[in-house]
């Protein structure tokens, strides 16, 4: 129940941030998995020019796709990568079961290197859960991803904020 | 409080300056205190250390006096004339950084080169806490720097020269993930709805600011990967901690801060190139570089300066990917994979039952691939979110077969360098001639492909002069000239497309002239053997000639050609027809051959026939290309 709160503050935060900076697609929370991203074309295009996609004013949003300020969201006080950002690679790795953006995750929430087979297995193993539909939001794959690291001995450590 | 000290004086040779109190209290005047700090003439003389000058992006000559920064922006100078002048700048930041303790956070890199400097004065300094900026080296945990570059993309003009930017990677990054690194890119601050020949024509005059730009890297394989479909080739850099340590707080003081951005020289590139300058003086990068810069080459430089440490890493691009899948697969298996992209139900079919499960699954993660591709850049309808989803299930459900790995492709920092010149001698309507030609850039259908796309052709400021019976005369000025050759395939269907500007001879009615001219084509093209081109183009011509009965003209034209690349070298043969609305006619026949030699030295050979207003005129010429 907590956690839903935290969520639904998250959410409203995320998307207040979203109003104030345009171009940046994918952001937030809600974001549906296979959705695909709305806005893209004009951030295409300005990126085909090698222009300024990133913040320029880095010093006090250093690393923002216009979104979140530095690409990490932090989740029931746990601080890690906003996994919308990334939900096309990080559901491919995790049907793949292994990958750069589950490594991202995992790294993000501060898992161990001794303990990364196993994150990568388990959330592999859970993949169903993880994405029962494509309408899934990020919300019910990040929420899922922490339930099945808590009933998991060696991974429920990284769920708790540090 | 900048404005009340802003009068120094110069006593003895020396210059003190004054301090006030902050502003505490403004019911009590404001104390002037004279505590003093003298700068001694050799101390002020540090104001023209290469590093400062570096650090603040001067450019010009000092001891003229004659210096500019790059930097526009008034942020970026505690000094008035700060941009103009680099002493007043120095003791400027030295006034401020004493007065207003906080504006040290500002700009660390010009603390620690004081700090080597002038450590008597740094000491002096008052302490103060950078909480913002120590939360940000903190954040980026910064072990090595990576150079990438951005490989071109054909169809994209304003891409084709490529990109670098430069990647911060925390420690022990080849356990973890590239993706949380942090990326910095120098670019031009442009509007949205600006489209990317507009952004050409105005970026070479300046017309954009430009500014860093960060973002974390997982953005940039996003844009490059996936939604612009770029190769990326990562140089690690040998810096020392000293030097990523200095190029960081650097860094720092440039956020938000605006240059002029220009296409051809104060480019991206550039601006990288004086980061690593500043990390690590000695090597000195920008010296190379009095011209043009071209991404690429800044990469070979960086490289032969000894600064690219260990092996190069290649990422490749979604279509990469994408192209690699379906081209290991058998022509019906691929056709099974783009019918399953766009209908499940082939799933069900016997054709896709009676395969092995292997076969089946590099289907799925061929169609999987395909369907991320064609949607990459539009919302996604309901069919197709459902259809990826179903493939997703697929690929896990036989997640230990896998796709094949692209394989790396040539380096392109080992191509071919960029500016060509050219002697050739031959025969031209019965008359000997000699041609030498300059290129200023790029690559043409027939160079060297090794590190370029084969059938892309970029080349700007293009001049051959011709020598002609001891006289010389000019034979062709071009100043742009573009071929994209992007081929049709079962899955994809791009159009190929060209352009030329220039100025050329033409010999008509038994004399020659020069034509000032502007063409364009766009057609179709296909690769029938793999490195081939088969391409058809309308194409269209605006002329201005002296030999034409109104100067003026106008020529609605066909061109077909076929691009062949064999072990023996590469080939084109061409043909085309150009009808000009007043009544003249030209086709054209040509066959040009070319035999890479090295990565440095190319022979050609070409053979043409002109038909102008049915009069033919033949030539044929033997070259020796030398790239530099």
């Amino acid at each position: 129940m907590k956690k839903i709160l935290i969520t639904a503050a998250l959410l409203t935060m995320s998307s207040s941030a979203f109003a104030g900076a345009p171009g940046g697609p994918n952001c937030g929370w809600g974001n549906m998995l296979f959705k695909g991203q709305t806005g893209t074309p004009s951030h295409i295009m300005a990126s085909l020019t090698n222009g300024s996609t990133g913040n320029a004013t880095f010093g006090m949003t250093f690393g923002t796709n216009g979104c979140s300020t530095t690409g990490a969201l932090s989740y029931g006080g746990k601080e890690m990568v906003d996994v919308s950002m990334i939900m096309d690679e990080f559901s491919e790795d995790v049907a793949r079961g292994d990958g750069e953006a589950m490594t991202a995750v995992a790294v993000s929430m501060g898992v161990e290197e001794q303990d990364r087979a196993n994150f990568n297995r388990t959330l592999h193993t859970n993949f169903d859960r993880m994405f029962p539909s494509e309408d899934v939001t990020t919300e019910h794959v990040v929420a899922t991803m922490f339930t099945v690291m808590e009933e998991d001995e060696k991974l429920a450590k990284y769920t708790v904020a540090q | 409080m900048k404005k009340q000290l802003a009068s120094l004086c110069a006593v003895w040779g020396m210059v003190f300056f004054v301090q006030a109190e902050p502003e505490a209290n403004s019911t009590t005047p404001t104390i002037v205190t004279k505590q003093a700090v003298f700068l001694s003439a050799k101390q002020q003389a540090v104001a023209s250390d290469p590093l400062w000058l570096k650090l603040l992006y001067y450019k010009g000559d000092i001891n003229e006096g004659d210096v500019e920064s790059f930097v526009d922006d008034d942020r970026f100078f505690f000094a008035d004339n700060g941009k103009f002048d680099p002493q007043a700048e120095f003791i400027a930041t030295l006034k401020a950084f004493k007065n207003e303790a906080n504006s040290q956070c500002l700009f660390p890199a010009r603390k620690k080169w004081l700090a080597t400097q002038l450590p008597e004065v740094i000491n002096s300094l008052p302490n103060t806490d950078c909480a913002e900026y120590d939360e940000w080296r903190k954040d980026l945990n910064t072990e090595s720097v990576v150079m990438v570059y951005a490989s071109s993309q054909l169809n994209s003009p304003s891409s084709m020269y490529g990109h670098t930017f430069i990647r911060f990677d925390p420690y022990n990054v080849e356990k973890h993930s590239t993706y949380l690194s942090h990326a910095i890119n120098f670019g031009a601050n442009i509007p949205p709805d600006v489209n990317s020949l507009a952004y050409t024509i105005k970026g070479l005059g300046g017309g954009y600011p430009g500014n860093f730009a960060s973002n974390p890297y997982f953005e940039k394989i996003k844009e490059y990967n996936r939604a612009e479909n770029r190769d990326l080739w990562e140089y690690k850099l040998n810096l020392t901690p000293d030097e990523v340590d200095l190029m960081l707080a650097h860094v720092w003081e440039l956020r938000g801060i605006n240059f002029d951005y220009y296409f051809f020289d104060e480019n991206c590139a550039y601006r990288l190139l004086e980061l690593i300058d500043i990390a690590r003086p000695s090597s000195n990068l920008m010296a190379e570089f009095p011209g043009v810069v071209i991404p690429i080459d800044t990469i070979r430089v960086v490289r032969d300066k000894g600064l690219v440490d260990g092996e190069v890493h290649y990422r490749p691009s979604h279509r990469t990917h994408l192209d690699n899948q379906l081209n290991h697969l058998p022509k019906a298996n691929r056709t099974l994979a783009v019918n399953l992209s766009e209908d499940i139900n082939v799933r069900e079919t016997d054709e896709f039952k009676e395969l092995s499960i292997e076969q089946q699954q590099k289907i799925v993660h061929a169609s999987y691939r395909l369907i991320r591709y064609l949607t990459n850049k539009e919302e996604r309808s309901p069919e197709v979110s459902k259809r990826s989803f179903q493939l997703l299930k697929m690929i896990r459900k036989h997640s230990s077969i896998l796709p094949p790995e692209p394989e790396q492709p040539f380096r392109p920092d080992l191509g071919h360098e960029t500016t060509m010149m050219s002697v050739q001698v031959g025969e031209s309507n019965d008359e000997i001639f000699t041609d030498i030609t300059y290129r200023a850039s790029y690559h043409d259908l027939l160079d060297n492909i090794d590190g370029y796309d084969n059938g892309m052709s970029l080349n700007m400021g293009t001049i051959t002069l011709r020598v002609v019976d001891d006289s010389v005369q000019l034979q062709k000025a071009e100043l742009l000239d573009i071929t994209s050759l992007s081929p049709r395939k079962d899955y994809f269907a791009p159009w190929s497309w060209q352009a030329n500007i220039g100025i050329e001879r033409h010999w008509y009615q038994q004399e020659e002239d020069l034509a000032v001219q502007a063409s364009g084509g766009g057609g179709v093209s296909w690769e029938l053997f793999p490195e081939d081109r088969l391409y058809f183009m309308a194409t269209g011509r605006v002329e201005y000639n002296e030999g034409l009965d109104n100067n003026w003209s106008v020529a609605p034209g066909i061109e077909a050609g076929y691009l062949l690349t064999s072990p023996l070298g590469k080939s084109i043969f061409k043909i085309s027809q150009q009808v000009f609305i007043d009544g003249i006619t030209r086709i054209g026949y040509q066959f040009e051959h070319s035999i890479a030699v090295s990565s440095e030295y190319a022979i050609r050979i070409h053979a043409k026939r002109n038909n102008n207003d049915d009069v033919d005129y033949d030539e044929f010429g033997l070259s020796a290309r030398v790239y530099f």
